[in-house]
């Protein structure tokens, strides 16, 4: 009577923090589902989960990611601090081990892993792959004969008053107007003398956000010196009629907005797609693409590529997407290079092991409780 | 009642306050990490071989009201699939052709990259834009200005395609009749006619 409380856990390991945290996330992901039906779904992710806070009017709220990296904290700090490893606390800190694995995998697959679309037609080959919502500018040097050499600006020089200044080149490229969705307006007045390309017949109009990320066309001016024969403002916009080219010297050069581009360590050559219906049907039952894995010293290796079978090689994993129809088929696979992969794997064999564990560990003590009758007890009780 | 008199080495915070600060401060913290985002402006360079070409692009197609034709009298239209506005089966000598209709952004790499793109799902070697600007076939239809191309491989079974290309409002239209070369002389002035007869409702 009259003792102070005496806390049984640290602050950093009180388990208000994990029930409280994740109450959030809860609320974070009722959230998050609503909103995706007005904002689409890659910007709900960004907004609510892989964020560290956002704004709710004036409010500053925490994110998804702040979120995980308070529980993953936590927990860190308690199995450091943590002094008993017997036998009747070893299975739950193994569980603990296993969640803080399981958040280093995600972590992993947050800040490291890269996914997008390789589009492969019947008999052709390709390595390259477009990301899903990144963008660059490219400047594409075409004036070898074997070969183009690429220069890729990400989409943080997509800002205006950026200047980019290719190296080897006199060129000075500066951003006058960005938009991540636009349309394009035919000009009405005669244009200035300084419009190049289609900037002379059209002009840049920014649009709010499409849902459906796939819909936005980005669209960007650019002011080009350095070179007389090029100087002016140029227009670029994603999947443009006619690609703008640029002369400098006896160079040719190409300048590109588009979706980020990389070149896989091998490459994929589609030698037959098949799309296979359910019997009566125009219903796909699978989709399957036979390839061949070309590597770098033209080895190639026969794989198949289909739903629920995807190809993994060399830390990338290939899935078959989607196709493009016709009389040669075009073959959409899904990469994505994810480092973090085989931690949900690792963590759910180690919590399965720690809960095995607690739970042998205690058997004994339940079953010889069972066993007492109940008289026993309630002297047990009485003497304690 | 003795008045309690503070001096301001003694002076501490109310537990009222000094939530008010930290939680002014982590909101000008959040403010400030807002206008902060850091940019990528990483710079990648690469060769690619020549030989790759853009592949098109097929994205939803667009807003645009859709389109209407007038469908030539051996074509059966198919029930619509996948990406594609439309499909129809045409009977030939060998069997059957078959027209496909579809709609992507832009140019969808280019006529060039496409007409090469089609040369080598036809067996054959890649041309010069010279070669296939000169090989264009122009006419004009109910969406203006367009150009067709007669694709051949060797042999009268060797497959061919007739394909056009048509620019609309910052999309493009094409119109592919995959078929044997044999068939292709007989199924161009259809082809043509289809072609002309698509137009906005």
């Amino acid at each position: 009577m009259g003792d102070s409380y005496q806390p049984k856990y640290p602050w950093y390991a009180h388990p208000a923090i994990m029930i409280y945290a994740t109450l959030w996330l809860m609320v974070l992901l009722v959230v998050g589902t609503l909103a995706q039906k007005g904002m689409g779904l890659y910007l709900a992710q960004q907004v609510y989960f892989s964020s560290w806070f956002f704004w709710a009017g004036p409010l500053p709220l925490p994110g998804g990611r702040l979120v995980l990296a308070v529980i993953g904290t936590s927990l860190v700090l308690k199995l450091v601090r943590e002094r008993s490893w017997g036998l009747q606390m070893l299975g739950v800190n193994i569980v603990h081990l296993g969640a803080v694995l399981l958040l280093m995998g995600g972590f992993l697959t947050a800040y490291f892993s890269e996914e997008g679309s390789l589009w492969v037609s019947e008999g052709e080959t390709s390595a390259t792959v477009r990301d899903y919502h990144d963008l660059e500018l490219a400047l594409i040097d075409t004036s070898a004969t074997s070969h183009d050499d690429v220069v890729a600006y990400a989409a943080g020089w997509l800002y205006p008053g950026e200047v980019i200044t290719p190296e080897g080149t006199a060129l000075r490229i500066t951003v006058k107007a960005f938009a991540r969705n636009c349309r394009l307006v035919q000009r009405k007045a005669a244009p200035e003398s300084s419009l190049r390309g289609m900037a002379e017949r059209f002009e840049l109009v920014a649009l709010g956000l499409d849902p459906q990320g796939e819909r936005n066309r980005a669209g960007v001016l650019l002011d080009i010196s350095g070179v007389s024969e090029n100087t002016g403002s140029y227009l670029l916009v994603e999947h443009m009629p006619v690609e703008q080219t640029l002369s400098v010297g006896e160079r040719s050069f190409k300048l590109v907005l588009r979706k980020e581009q990389r070149r896989l360590p091998f490459a994929i050559e589609l030698l037959d797609f098949e799309r296979v219906v359910y019997p009566g049907t125009d219903t796909p039952k699978s989709f399957r693409s036979v390839v061949h894995v070309v590597e770098e010293n033209g080895l190639k290796r026969r794989a198949v590529i289909q739903m629920n079978e995807p190809l993994r090689h060399r830390g990338y994993t290939l899935y078959q997407s989607s196709f493009t129809p016709g009389q040669v088929e075009t073959s959409v696979l899904a990469v994505v290079q994810n480092f973090g992969r085989v931690f949900p794997y690792l963590s759910s064999l180690v919590m399965c092991a720690g809960l095995l564990l607690h739970l042998l560990v205690f058997l004994p003590m339940l079953i010889q409780r069972q066993r007492k009758p109940a008289g026993s007890k309630r002297v047990e009780e009485a003497a304690a | 009642m003795q008045k309690e008199i503070h001096t301001a080495g003694e002076y501490t915070l109310s537990k009222g306050w000094r939530w008010g600060l930290c939680l002014g401060l982590i909101w000008i913290l959040c403010w400030g990490g807002s206008g902060c985002k850091k940019r990528d402006k990483t710079v990648r360079r690469y060769q690619v071989p020549k030989e790759t070409s853009p592949l098109p692009v097929e994205l939803p197609t667009s807003e645009q009201p859709g389109y209407v034709w007038d469908v030539p009298q051996n074509w059966t239209e198919q029930p619509a699939s996948g990406m594609r506005m439309a499909t129809f089966m045409i009977p030939v000598s060998s069997g059957e052709a078959e027209c496909s209709v579809f709609e992507l952004v832009g140019q969808a790499g280019g006529t060039v990259e496409n007409v090469n793109r089609w040369r080598r799902q036809l067996g054959l070697a890649a041309d010069t834009p010279e070669s296939i600007q000169a090989a264009a076939v122009p006419a004009s239809g109910g969406l203006g200005e367009f150009s067709y191309f007669r694709l051949a491989s060797e042999g009268s079974e060797g497959k061919a395609f007739l394909v056009s290309l048509m620019p609309v409002d910052g999309y493009t239209l094409f119109v592919k009749v995959a078929c044997t070369t044999g068939d292709l002389a007989g199924l161009e002035a259809d082809f043509l006619s289809y072609c002309k007869s698509i137009r906005r409702p």
